[in-house]
């Protein structure tokens, strides 16, 4: 006999996992299904997992502000539940954004004065004191390595920078997945794992379950598409979902490097998460002592969009595959050794390598879809992981209320955040019919 | 003091190794310093600056890889470099002629370092050889080097929890082994220096040797199946121990 | 005429090395005369154990003084002249320490091919199986020359008595020249320690081992498999033991003979750090754990009690063997 759930979850990320929670705690029967073995393997596994409140619009950093709240308040959101695991950290670092040309710092400043985020404003001074290792030269324009220019000296300082007090990184983000899984099944919802799903069965235009590549099918009225960098592959399983999406998702190979830090400075204990526009970096202290260096995608960096599957069975070829490239080694450490001019950069690349799933604007997508009864959460672009549990309520909300009936695409729902109260969240935003939002900072920042 | 350090490029040992025609791997993906070889420079630099007016000469033989690893090799403090040109593979006793060929070419050594081995092929001799053709002594897998009027104070690393002591007439080749010391790798402004050192050009043709008598050809390479079938150790803890000891035994062939 | 080599004798604790006698019997299986090298104090040149594994011939190498047995230079150049007087031109020994600094220096004397790291040797057409590149790839090689050497991969070969009489020659070194190497002393280290990259085989430990003070089953484990020690990310970040001994993707990426995993659940970090280990054995209390699914051997077991009872078998084991 074929099971029957009320709601199936492609994929036990960071994403699909507090779904799962938020709707087994609405007493929905949930079930969800991922490839991997465990909850958090896949691309989450790879996340930095940082905790910041900055983005380029208002609804996001309050959105951003919303999930610090569950990260600090991570025993009280998990239900206290136990896990044999333990529980994931949040290193409350404090998080350093350095005034550049490379991020628009000043329309960051007014939404932190709106929606309440405390910060400091640190001179360069201030900066060069907290930080003994740092220059604040600008280097701006972020070149690579093998442009001559790269080299140039700086001509000109940099106007200091906003300090977050709250923020940071969480220690293990496949940890943290399954700390939110563990609380899961505390209200009951199923996870099964090795399950590759092979198609999304409809009739009439309504879904009504899961078959695994091994042919064995699962049953439901709702199905979540929380693929990750697979989820356009898996909105093609579904019947009409793709081609009527006007926001499509891809999965972008990138590239985080880990580099020793200077001799003499602790940066693990000392060090804040840096978002540095003025080299395309951002960075935060590592296990070891290393800086964390992720890129911010500068316009000189080539993109890569390989197939996922491809990319996580090995098959990808030179440049496409699981492989830190040298290349791309050197030039994110180099553009820290700028900024950190003590850095030792060994010869032997170090890091992670694995897939965003990017959507056309770098903004995701959380959303019904135009067959009834499948949803999706997809195209987080690398900046959602701070977001996931804000993300798992929103979602679990907006399935209950289009379940029972809300037009979603007229009448789009109005998410009430539940930290920051007073403040709603128009779900619309998110939407898989939008036009590409210009205002998007087309990059990991959201 | 004239040190040259021998570099050699290798493959990045977190690279998947993708096999060509069964014999030659595919290079487009990233290459290295041969790991025993960074210890090999930040020693070498160590000396050096002990000594005023003494230089550091790095020298690698092969393709535009090997360029790039004397680019690496010159931000970890060599003053000057000499890249052998070639496109070909060499077995261990022509790589010695032409490591040999292109020293004496360039000036007289007092000192040379070269890694205890090249984590892709592991021949474990092209230092030996080296040494055998210029007529020096040499010693291998070196954790503590001391350099005094002519002579070399070195220890080498033996089996498990000994270290054996000689002493070594200058000129000699010292093989570096990791506990020699840590790395120092180059900050950005070594790396802007390095920029501007030379990379002195060597064609193979312009390098006189005898060929050897002997050779090693390589004649297939295959990868290694990573595919693994786990199988249950059952029993009792003492049943299953007895049976652990058997795999470590006769499978592992570790005890 | 049946084919001739030589194989150089390593010896611990007096005894000739059973991973020796395992290249004797491989070579007694091709039908190859075996001819051995001693470099030894101990009377008889272990004539009764090497005659049990069928060699032929002994050379029993003398020098002249006892310093010269310490000098490595001295030695190459004994077992050379040793050769020349046997009329043997292979010789056999071992990729050991020993053997990575013996054969080199008589290759190099020779001029002669070395391959290091053999697993198969065809005398008859010359090829020789060895591995590259971290142990990822197997090469097959064809030397040519006057001389040949080769490096076996130590228990690669399993020993196998055939009972022969040998004739026990001794042989006087000859040579005076040290070639500018002196041999000074020799010095003790404390280590327990093992360098991971080094190891043939690693114990490694994670979340299952609870804390740094557990460790030291391991540590007590690794002395008796002659093993290093690693461990996963959680039980670095924990700091239980320092991260030089992580084994992962940000950690060290290790390539040992066999990786015994005690109480590490494997997740895909973990694994990028030691697939390529030859035999994976993984120790755990979860059948689901992808260590145990990806393993060669699992045990499921509590580690408290599996790892503790290996290390006192072993160590009997091992005391049974010395006074056998």
């Amino acid at each position: 006999m074929t099971e029957k759930y009320d709601a199936i979850i492609i994929g036990a990320g960071v994403i699909g996992a507090p779904i799962a929670y938020e709707l087994s705690k609405m007493g929905y029967k949930t079930l969800s299904v991922d490839k991997l073995h465990d909850a958090g393997e896949g691309s989450t596994a790879a996340s930095c997992a940082i905790v910041r409140a900055h983005y380029s619009t208002e609804d996001g950093v309050a959105t951003a502000y919303e999930g610090m709240k569950y990260w600090l308040d991570w025993a009280n959101y998990l239900d206290n539940v136990q896990d044999e695991k333990g529980l994931a950290k949040f290193m409350n670092t404090g998080s350093l954004l350095i005034k550049s040309q490379g991020h628009d710092w000043r329309k960051v400043k007014g939404h932190y004065d709106a929606v309440g985020v405390a910060y400091e404003e640190w001179d360069n001074k201030k900066i060069e004191k907290m930080i003994p290792v740092i220059n604040m030269w600008e280097y701006w324009p972020v070149k690579r390595p093998e442009d001559p220019a790269f080299f140039d000296p700086p001509t000109q300082k940099l106007e200091g920078g906003l300090f977050c007090p709250e923020g940071g990184y969480v220690n293990d983000p496949a940890l943290s997945t399954h700390n939110i899984m563990r609380a899961a099944e505390k209200y009951g919802a199923r996870f099964k794992f090795n399950c590759e799903v092979a198609d999304i069965r409809s009739e009439n235009n309504k879904a009504k379950g899961i078959t695994l590549k091994d042919g064995t099918q699962f049953d439901a009225d709702i199905v979540v598409n929380a693929a990750g960098p697979h989820s356009f592959k898996v909105n093609q399983m579904a019947q009409g979902v793709f081609e009527t999406c006007n926001i499509k998702t891809q999965a972008l190979r990138h590239e985080v490097m880990h580099c020793p830090s200077p001799e003499g400075y602790d940066y693990l204990n000392d060090g804040y998460h840096i978002s540095d526009g003025d080299v395309g970096c951002y960075y935060r202290p590592e296990v070891g002592n290393m800086f964390l260096i992720g890129s911010e995608d500068p316009d000189c960096d080539p993109q890569v969009w390989p197939d996922p599957d491809a990319f996580y069975a090995g098959e990808g070829g030179p440049g496409e595959s699981k492989e830190l490239s040298k290349a791309q080694w050197k030039a994110q450490c180099y553009r820290l050794g700028r900024r950190v001019e003590s850095l030792q950069v060994p010869e032997q690349p170090r890091g992670v390598v694995d897939l965003y799933d990017c959507s056309d604007d770098w903004i995701p997508v959380y959303d019904k879809s135009d067959m009834d009864g499948f949803y999706m959460a997809i195209g987080t672009s690398g900046n959602q992981y701070k977001n996931a549990p804000v993300v798992g309520r929103m979602m679990a909300e907006l399935i209950d209320a289009v379940e029972k009936g809300l037009d979603h695409d007229q009448n789009p729902y109005q998410y009430e955040l539940k930290y920051l109260k007073g403040r709603t969240f128009d779900m619309g935003f998110y939407s898989r019919k939008r036009e590409i939002n210009y205002n998007s900072s087309f990059s990991v920042n959201g | 003091m004239r040190i040259y350090v021998c570099v050699k490029q290798v493959p990045d040992t977190a690279a998947s190794i993708r096999v060509i025609e069964g014999k030659r791997i595919d290079e487009r993906m990233t290459f290295i310093i041969n790991p025993y070889d960074e210890h090999c420079l930040t020693e070498a630099a160590k000396i050096r600056d002990a000594r005023p007016g003494s230089e550091v000469i790095a020298v690698s033989l092969g393709g535009p890889s090997a360029r790039d690893i004397l680019r690496s090799a010159l931000a970890m403090g060599a003053e000057r470099s000499l890249h052998i040109q070639s496109e070909r593979p060499h077995d261990a006793m022509e790589t010695a002629r032409i490591l040999k060929a292109a020293i004496d070419l360039d000036g007289k050594p007092d000192l040379i370092f070269t890694g205890r081995e090249s984590i892709d092929s592991c021949g474990m001799q092209t230092m030996f050889r080296l040494g055998a053709l210029l007529q020096i002594p040499v010693l291998s897998n070196a954790v503590d080097v001391d350099i005094q009027e002519g002579e070399a104070f070195v220890s080498t690393e033996a089996e498990l929890g000994s270290r054996l002591q000689y002493s070594l007439s200058l000129p000699c080749i010292i093989g570096a082994g990791r506990g020699l010391n840590t790395p120092k790798y180059p900050t950005f402004p070594d790396i802007m220096k390095a920029r501007k050192k030379e990379i002195r050009t060597l064609d193979l043709q312009d390098l006189r040797f005898e060929p050897s008598a002997s050779s090693m050809e390589l004649l297939e390479l295959r990868t290694v199946a990573e595919d693994r079938t786990p199988r249950p150790i059952e029993g009792d803890p003492d049943t299953a121990v007895e049976e652990l000891i058997r795999i470590l035994e006769q499978e592992a062939r570790i005890i | 005429m049946m084919q001739q080599a030589g194989v150089f004798i390593e010896e611990t604790d007096g005894r000739v090395k059973d991973s020796v006698l395992g290249v004797i019997s491989y070579l007694r299986q091709k039908d190859v005369a075996c001819c051995a090298f001693v470099i030894s104090g101990s009377p008889g040149g272990h004539a009764e154990q090497l005659g049990a594994y069928g060699v032929h011939r002994i050379y029993a190498i003398e020098f002249q003084e006892e310093a010269q047995a310490r000098n490595p230079q001295f030695k190459a150049r004994a077992v050379a002249e040793a050769m020349q007087a046997a009329g043997v031109t292979i010789l056999f020994g071992q990729t050991s320490p020993t053997g990575r600094d013996l054969l080199p220096r008589l290759a190099a004397l020779f001029d002669a091919p070395l391959v290091m790291d053999c697993t198969e040797v065809d005398l008859e057409d010359l090829t020789v199986s060895t591995s590259a590149y971290s142990g990822k790839t197997e090469a097959l090689y064809r030397v040519r020359g006057e001389y040949l050497f080769f490096g076996m991969r130590p228990n690669h070969h399993l020993k196998k008595p055939a009972a022969a009489n040998p004739e026990l020659i001794p042989f006087h070194a000859k040579h005076r020249d040290a070639n500018g190497t002196a041999f000074i002393g020799k010095t003790d280290t404390a280590d327990q320690g093992r360098d991971l990259n080094e190891a043939k085989v690693i114990i490694s430990g994670g979340r299952g081992l609870k804390n740094g003070e557990n460790f030291q089953l391991l540590f007590d484990c690794a002395r008796e498999l002659e093993a290093a020690v690693g461990a996963s990310r959680v039980a670095v970040d924990e700091g239980w033991v320092p991260y030089t001994m992580q084994v992962g993707q940000t950690g060290l990426k290790v390539n040992p003979r066999l990786y015994i995993a005690c109480g590490i659940s494997g997740s895909v970090q973990h694994f990028a750090g030691m697939k390529t280990a030859g035999l994976i054995i993984a120790v755990n209390t979860d059948p689901k754990a992808p260590m145990v699914k990806n393993a060669d051997y699992y045990l499921l077991g509590d580690l408290f009690e599996i790892i503790p009872k290996l290390t006192q078998k072993l160590k009997a084991r091992a005391v049974g063997k010395k006074t056998a």
